[in-house]
C-alpha cells in the first residue's frame, strides 16, 4: 500500500521509519489498558502494514466467535479493510457498522504529515442489539447460541451522543501520540545529524593527522637532504682554503669565506626551522615554572655568548607560570637574545623583565632600550621569515619570534609587542593561570 | 694477513660526506685501515664475509662501525639490527653518524643497542672535530674484550 502524505514536511521523515520506532510501545500499551478500563471500550493501534502496536479489551464476541469462524473472520477482515481504507482517503474520523453487526470507529495517526497508523475503537452497539439477528447468525455459522448471546450481552451499548465524546478522547489521544512521535522523530533526526557530523569530524581529524604526519616526514627530509649538500659546500670550501692556500690570492680567499659564511648561515636556518616544527609537535609536560629564575639563568647564558657587551638585567616581581619548562626557556632565550641583538653595542643595554597576575592569565614582558621598531610592521614580527630589519645587519634566521608565538599558542596564551623606532621594544606574553 | 686488518668500517652513501670524514680521520692518523662501503647490503656482506667478501676472514672484525642511517635499499637501522642481533658481531661498537635530527631515529637506535649517536654538524670544522674525536675514542681510548 502506498503511503499517503498529507501536508507537513515529508522530507523531515527518514524513509523506512515505522510508527513503532516513534513511540514507547510498552508505555503506549499501559495507556491503552487504562483508557479501556476507564471508558470500557476496546481499542487498538494498528500501523499501515497491519501490525498491531497495542490493543486492549477486545470483545469475546470478536475474539472467540467472529474471528474464529472462517466465514465471519472474512467479514471482519473486509470490515477492517474498509474502515482502514476510509482513513487513507483522508477522513479524520469514521464510524462503521461492521458486517458482523457491531460498530467500530477509527482515527488516523499522522506524524510529520505522514499517515503512519490508525487508532481503532470498538466494538460496541449504538442501540440495544437486535437479538434476533444474532440468533440467526448463531444458527447460520454454528455458534453455541447461549455462549454467543452471553458474549453479545457483554458488548457495551454506547448512546450515539457518547460516541462523539469518546471519539474526542481518542482523537486527542491520537494527536498526543502523534506529537509525542514527532518529538521522538525530531530527536532521532537530531541524533542522526549529530552522528553524521561526528563522522565528518572524525574523517576530518584523520585527514589532519595524515597531513601532520606528512609535514613531519617533510621536516625529516629537510633535515637530511638540505644539510648534506651544505656540509659538502662548507667542507670543500674549507679544504680549498687549507690545502690550496698557495694558489689563492686574498680576493679568492675572501670569496671562499663568503661561501662558507652563507653555507653556515643556511645550516643555522635549517636548524631553526626544525626547532620551530618540533615546537608544534612536542609533547608538553607542564609544571609550575619560576619565570624570574628562568630569566636570570637564561640571561647568564646570553651574557656568556656576548662577553664584549655591557648588559644589565632588571627582574621585577613575577608571578609563576604553568607550562612546559623547556618550551618556556626557549621563549625567554629568544626574547632575551633578541633584546641584546637589537640594542646598540656601544652603550649599555638594559633589559627589563616584568609581569603581573591578571584575573585569568599571568602576563609577562621583556623590555629593552634598543633600536625598537616601526609599529606599522608589528604584524610581521611573529611570522616565520618576516623581518623588520634588513638581512646582514643582524644575524639570525628571523624565526625566533615565530617560535615564541608557537610555544605561547600551544600553552593557550597570547603574544603582542610594542615599539618605537629608536625607543626600544617591549614583547609581551600572557599564559592562562591554571591555578598558579 | 696484513691487508685483512680493518679498524674502521664506514657505511656512507653520500660520497662528499665520506670524503670529508675520511679526510678528517686521515688528518688524525686514523684512516690507515679504513674500509668504506656505500650500501647496507655490502656492509653486511663485508662483516659476515659473504657474497662479494666471501674470501675475507670474518674473524677480523672492525674496531668500530660508522653508520649512516639513511641508506638506499638496506637501511642503516636494518644494518644496526643485524649487527646487534648476531652473537658474532654484537660486541662491535656501532656509531651512528647521521644528518637526521629526528628523535624517533635516536630512540630506535638506542633500543637496538647503538653505542653512540652523532648528528653531523653542517660546519666542516665542527664535523672534522667530531669525526676526529670519535676516531680517537673508539680506536685508542676504548677497550674491547679480547675475542
Amino acid at each position: 500500500m502506498d503511503t499517503p502524505k498529507r501536508g507537513g514536511d515529508p522530507g523531515e521523515l527518514p524513509a523506512g521509519i515505522r510508527f513503532a520506532d516513534l513511540v514507547d510501545v510498552p508505555g503506549l500499551q499501559a495507556l491503552m489498558d487504562s483508557v479501556h478500563k476507564l471508558i470500557g471500550i476496546a481499542n487498538a493501534i494498528i500501523d499501515l502494514d497491519g501490525v498491531v502496536i497495542a490493543h486492549a479489551g477486545w470483545q469475546d464476541l470478536c475474539t472467540r466467535f467472529h474471528r474464529v469462524n472462517p466465514a465471519t473472520r472474512k467479514r471482519c477482515v473486509e470490515s477492517d479493510t474498509s474502515l482502514a481504507g476510509s482513513m487513507t482517503r483522508g477522513e479524520h474520523f469514521a464510524a462503521y457498522r461492521c458486517l458482523n453487526g457491531l460498530v467500530d470507529t477509527a482515527s488516523p495517526i499522522i506524524v510529520g504529515g505522514r499517515h503512519m497508523a490508525n487508532i481503532f475503537t470498538g466494538q460496541f452497539f449504538v442501540a440495544p442489539p437486535d437479538l434476533e439477528f444474532f440468533r440467526r447468525q448463531a444458527g447460520e455459522f454454528g455458534f453455541d447460541e447461549g455462549a454467543y448471546l452471553d458474549a453479545v450481552a457483554r458488548v457495551p451499548i454506547v448512546p450515539q451522543e457518547r460516541i462523539e465524546a469518546i471519539t474526542g478522547v481518542y482523537a486527542q489521544l491520537a494527536q498526543t501520540l502523534a506529537a509525542n512521535g514527532m518529538d521522538r522523530l525530531r530527536q532521532l533526526t537530531a541524533e542522526r545529524d549529530l552522528e553524521a557530523a561526528n563522522r565528518g569530524l572524525e574523517a576530518r581529524t584523520r585527514q589532519l593527522e595524515a597531513a601532520n604526519k606528512e609535514l613531519e616526514e617533510f621536516s625529516y627530509s629537510i633535515s637530511h637532504d638540505l644539510r648534506t649538500p651544505l656540509r659538502a659546500i662548507d667542507g670543500f670550501a674549507k679544504i680549498l682554503v687549507d690545502e690550496h692556500d698557495a694558489r689563492l690570492d686574498a680576493e679568492g680567499k675572501r670569496l671562499l669565506g663568503v661561501v662558507r659564511d652563507n653555507a653556515q648561515r643556511m645550516g643555522r636556518l635549517i636548524d631553526d626551522i626544525l626547532r620551530f616544527l618540533r615546537m608544534g609537535k612536542r609533547k608538553m609536560e607542564c609544571s609550575r615554572v619560576d619565570i624570574a629564575q628562568l630569566a636570570r639563568t637564561v640571561f647568564a647564558e646570553v651574557r656568556g655568548g656576548a662577553p664584549a657587551r655591557r648588559l644589565r638585567l632588571e627582574v621585577g616581581a613575577l608571578p609563576p607560570a604553568w607550562g612546559d619548562q623547556e618550551m618556556l626557556r626557549l621563549v625567554m632565550q629568544n626574547l632575551l637574545a633578541n633584546a641584546v641583538k637589537f640594542s646598540p653595542a656601544e652603550r649599555e643595554a638594559v633589559i627589563e623583565v616584568g609581569g603581573a597576575a591578571e584575573v585569568e592569565e599571568n602576563a609577562y614582558y621583556v623590555k629593552d632600550n634598543g633600536l625598537g621598531f616601526d609599529m606599522t610592521y608589528v604584524d610581521k614580527l611573529f611570522k616565520v621569515f618576516e623581518r623588520v630589519h634588513p638581512t646582514g645587519q643582524f644575524e639570525g634566521s628571523a624565526i625566533g619570534l615565530a617560535i615564541v608565538k608557537r610555544i605561547v599558542d600551544r600553552h593557550g596564551g597570547r603574544v603582542w609587542a610594542e615599539g618605537r623606532v629608536g625607543g626600544g621594544a617591549t614583547f609581551h606574553f600572557a599564559l592562562p593561570r591554571k591555578g598558579v | 694477513m696484513e691487508n685483512n686488518i680493518v679498524e674502521i668500517l664506514m657505511i656512507e652513501d653520500t660520497e662528499a660526506d665520506a670524503e670529508l670524514a675520511i679526510r678528517a680521520l686521515r688528518k688524525r692518523g686514523f684512516a690507515n685501515h679504513l674500509v668504506w662501503v656505500k650500501y647496507g647490503a655490502e656492509a653486511l656482506e663485508f662483516v659476515f664475509a659473504t657474497g662479494a667478501y666471501a674470501g675475507r676472514n670474518a674473524e677480523n672484525r672492525p674496531k668500530v662501525v660508522l653508520l649512516d642511517l639513511r641508506l638506499p635499499k638496506v637501511s642503516g637501522i636494518e644494518v644496526l639490527r643485524r649487527l646487534k642481533g648476531d652473537e658474532r658481531t654484537k660486541r662491535i661498537p656501532v656509531v651512528v653518524l647521521t644528518s637526521s635530527k629526528e628523535e624517533v631515529d635516536l630512540e630506535e637506535c638506542y633500543k637496538l643497542g647503538v653505542n653512540s649517536y652523532i648528528s653531523k654538524p653542517v660546519e666542516f670544522d665542527e664535523f672534522a672535530k667530531v669525526v676526529g674525536e670519535l676516531g680517537l675514542y673508539w680506536l685508542l681510548v676504548n677497550k674491547l674484550p679480547n675475542a
